[in-house]
């Protein structure tokens, strides 16, 4: 399990985390949101051991992060390169010696993971001769030492659907071989579809936190309403209710919690018949923006 | 599951310096310059053989006899040969005086005996050939009349054979050391440019990594500094294998074209500036990757490494002040003051006998120097890598590593 235990860190004046604190399990992809500016990479990085925290710590397996436990770890920064004059192979080698795998491992691990990415290259070509796509590819590559845990800055920017199906693949992978999995990302499509997981933070602290569904349970209800006939701005009317969105003849109503379904049926009803009537799911991005506006 | 094993600390250190090997070694233009310094060192140190008067021997022509006249100027050839400065008058027979003077005016010859007492020259008698050939046509004319007075050959010998004046010089090796001297400063020059070059190799390197982000990778798995050794410490290895080939070469191609009087003193001077140029290049290439942390984009490095380069060249100039005139006590205390010392010791040195304290001083004084600049770049070094947008200074560099804990 990797935990982040009530992380607090400023900067001058300036305080980026207050007391942040969430938990990834073995074998658990977590998605870890929130808005530009909201302590995400600081977060990350003093995971990494590139920032101190000022309070709290970072801890796998039940032991604070260390050097060592540092080398476990699979970390992808947001707008992560590679060298550009260096052959990829090589360079997938170097990252995986520096996390301390033997050089003859590191070298098959290489050439078996550009076999599965499928990168296609000659055996003297530099990475900038490479296409961005196969580029893309390598990034995925350069986690092939087997790493204890992943903490992954946005990994999915500016990746194309193939490299980034390859990469939510080569994720779940990970996870199925016990491996937590942290990442950020504002593709929350993706995040929804991907994780087990979901941490909101804003202004350097957890706001929300389960799985999609659990934090759709702490949504307001919304219902959709289509009706036939009547009045433009009749929902406006209903009580109990606010309208989200007005598209055509059909409205969603935020539901308040004590107001029965019932009550507002029979109110639609009066205005027009019915065409459309229906909860609601909120999607990740509803969540998301309310949970960073609240 | 991770199931490697954490390197230790001088293993990381390797790791990249290794890379860095590697990559500079699949570089063709270090191949190319590699080359290239090789033929300046050997340009180099032929220029300074012209420069220095080494030239050939004079050559007389002389059309006909004068035997005891070119006896005489053999036999000072023979008594001058491994003097050092005059290496004596070769001598080439002529059949006829227009050959001769056509060997004067081709300029094979440097002056023509034509006849009796008389001698051909383009504009005039050259300064080594003068002496030795007044001494020739006097001890000529002289054996001659001695020989007209009746005297036997062998009397004429014990006669003209004068006990040689005996020299003592006050300062025996002032012109042999001006040959070490300048083999000192074409080194330091040479080193200045292969400094300059893998200096910028070195802040461009650390730019590439930091706008690209790749020091995020790498600042998850060592410590800034050990990513800072590795990368000195590698390109370090590849600038001295550099200048080792290329003062192996240039000394072996001056030994063998004979550019050189003393090839020991070349040799032994070639060391000495090498063995300085190791602290010295340690010093400016860690200055030159904490440059290359400030800076965010290409365009800023040049800013952002004005300090290193000026100071890079203030050193260069030190080291040429022993040919300026300047006082010997201003080269003296620049021979001592770290990041000049490594340019300009090594050109005293070879210039004159430096007391064994002096030189201990100024390597302890260098080497105390680049450990705390090792400590307190690696903290600017760590505290750029990390922040983005224009050139970071390094007072708020080194804030920002005190504010973050970096390490």
């Amino acid at each position: 399990m990797l935990e982040f235990d009530a992380l607090t860190k400023g900067f001058g004046d300036k305080k980026v985390l207050r007391g942040l604190s969430f938990q990834v399990r073995p074998g658990e992809l977590y998605g870890f949101c929130g808005a530009n500016g909201a302590g995400k990479t600081t977060a990350m990085r003093i995971a990494l051991g590139m920032l101190a925290a000022d309070t709290g710590e970072v801890r796998f397996e039940g032991r604070p992060v260390d050097s060592a436990g540092r080398r476990l770890i699979g970390y992808m920064p947001e707008e992560r390169g590679l060298y550009g004059k260096m052959r990829p192979r090589d360079q997938l080698v170097y990252f995986a010696r520096l996390s301390g795998m033997g050089a003859r491992e590191a070298k098959a691990r290489a050439d078996e993971w550009i076999e599965r990415l499928g990168v296609k290259m000659g055996p003297k070509d530099v990475l900038d001769k490479l296409s961005l796509g196969n580029q893309q590819k390598e990034l995925i590559a350069a986690l092939i030492h087997r790493p204890g845990v992943l903490i992954l800055d946005e990994p999915f920017s500016g990746l194309d659907p193939v490299a980034s199906d390859a990469m939510a693949q080569a994720l779940t992978e990970f996870t199925r071989d016990g491996v937590p999995v942290v990442f950020s990302s504002h593709q929350l499509d993706l995040v929804e579809r991907l994780c087990d997981r979901v941490g909101i933070v804003r202004d350097g602290a957890l706001v929300a936190e389960g799985t999609v569904e659990e934090l759709r349970g702490r949504t307001t209800r919304r219902l959709e309403i289509a009706l036939e006939g009547a009045p433009a701005g009749w929902a406006s009317a209903v009580a109990g209710t606010r309208v989200v969105e007005a598209r055509h003849n059909r409205y969603t109503l935020e539901v308040e919690e004590q107001v029965p379904v019932r009550e507002i049926l029979s109110a639609a009803q009066t205005h027009g018949d019915i065409v459309h009537f229906a909860w609601r799911e909120s999607s990740l991005t509803e969540i998301f923006r309310e949970a960073v506006t609240a | 599951m991770n199931r490697n094993t954490p390197h230790g600390p001088l293993t990381l250190v390797g790791l990249v310096a290794w890379r860095e090997i590697v990559t500079q070694f699949q570089r063709k233009e270090l191949w190319a310059s590699l080359v290239m310094m090789i033929l300046v060192f050997c340009g180099a140190l032929g220029l300074q053989k012209v420069f220095t008067g080494a030239a050939d021997r004079p050559v007389l022509a002389v059309v006909g006899e004068h035997r005891d006249l070119t006896e005489s100027l053999r036999a000072q050839t023979a008594g001058a040969s491994g003097d050092g400065g005059a290496r004596g008058v070769e001598v080439v027979s002529y059949e006829n005086e227009a050959a001769a003077e056509a060997a004067v005016r081709a300029e094979k010859a440097d002056a023509a005996l034509v006849g009796e007492g008389r001698v051909l020259v383009r504009e005039k008698l050259p300064e080594p050939l003068a002496g030795p050939l007044y001494e020739a046509h006097r001890t000529a004319q002289t054996t001659e009349r001695l020989r007209d007075g009746g005297l036997t050959d062998a009397a004429i010998a014990r006669a003209l054979a004068v006990q040689p004046l005996t020299v003592s010089a006050l300062d025996p090796d002032a012109d042999r050391r001006t040959e070490p001297t300048m083999t000192a400063a074409i080194g330091v020059m040479a080193l200045f440019f292969l400094t300059f070059m893998f200096g910028q190799g070195i802040a461009q390197g650390v730019l590439e990594e930091k706008s690209s982000r790749i020091v995020e990778v790498l600042l998850a798995k060592v410590h800034a500094w050990q990513l800072l050794a590795g990368k000195v410490l590698g390109i370090g290895l590849v600038a001295f294998v550099q200048i080792s080939a290329m003062a192996a070469g240039g000394v072996t191609v001056a030994v063998a074209a004979d550019l050189v009087d003393a090839p020991a003193d070349a040799i032994g001077t070639s060391v000495s500036v090498v063995l300085w140029f190791i602290p010295g290049f340690l010093g400016f290439a860690a200055l030159w990757a904490v440059a290359g942390a400030l800076a965010s984009r290409a365009e800023d490095l040049q800013h952002a490494a004005g300090p290193v380069s000026m100071l890079q060249t203030l050193s260069l100039m030190a080291a040429l002040a022993p040919f300026t005139g300047i006082s010997d006590t201003l080269t003296r205390l620049f021979s001592l003051v770290p990041g000049l010392s490594s340019a300009v010791m090594p050109v005293r040195m070879a210039s004159e006998n430096v007391p064994w304290w002096e030189v201990a001083l100024a390597a302890v004084l260098l080497l105390a120097s680049i450990a705390a600049l090792l400590r307190v770049g690696g903290r600017i070094y760590i505290g750029g890598l990390l922040q983005h947008g224009g050139i970071v200074k390094a007072r708020t560099a080194l804030r920002n590593a005190r504010l973050g804990g970096m390490s």
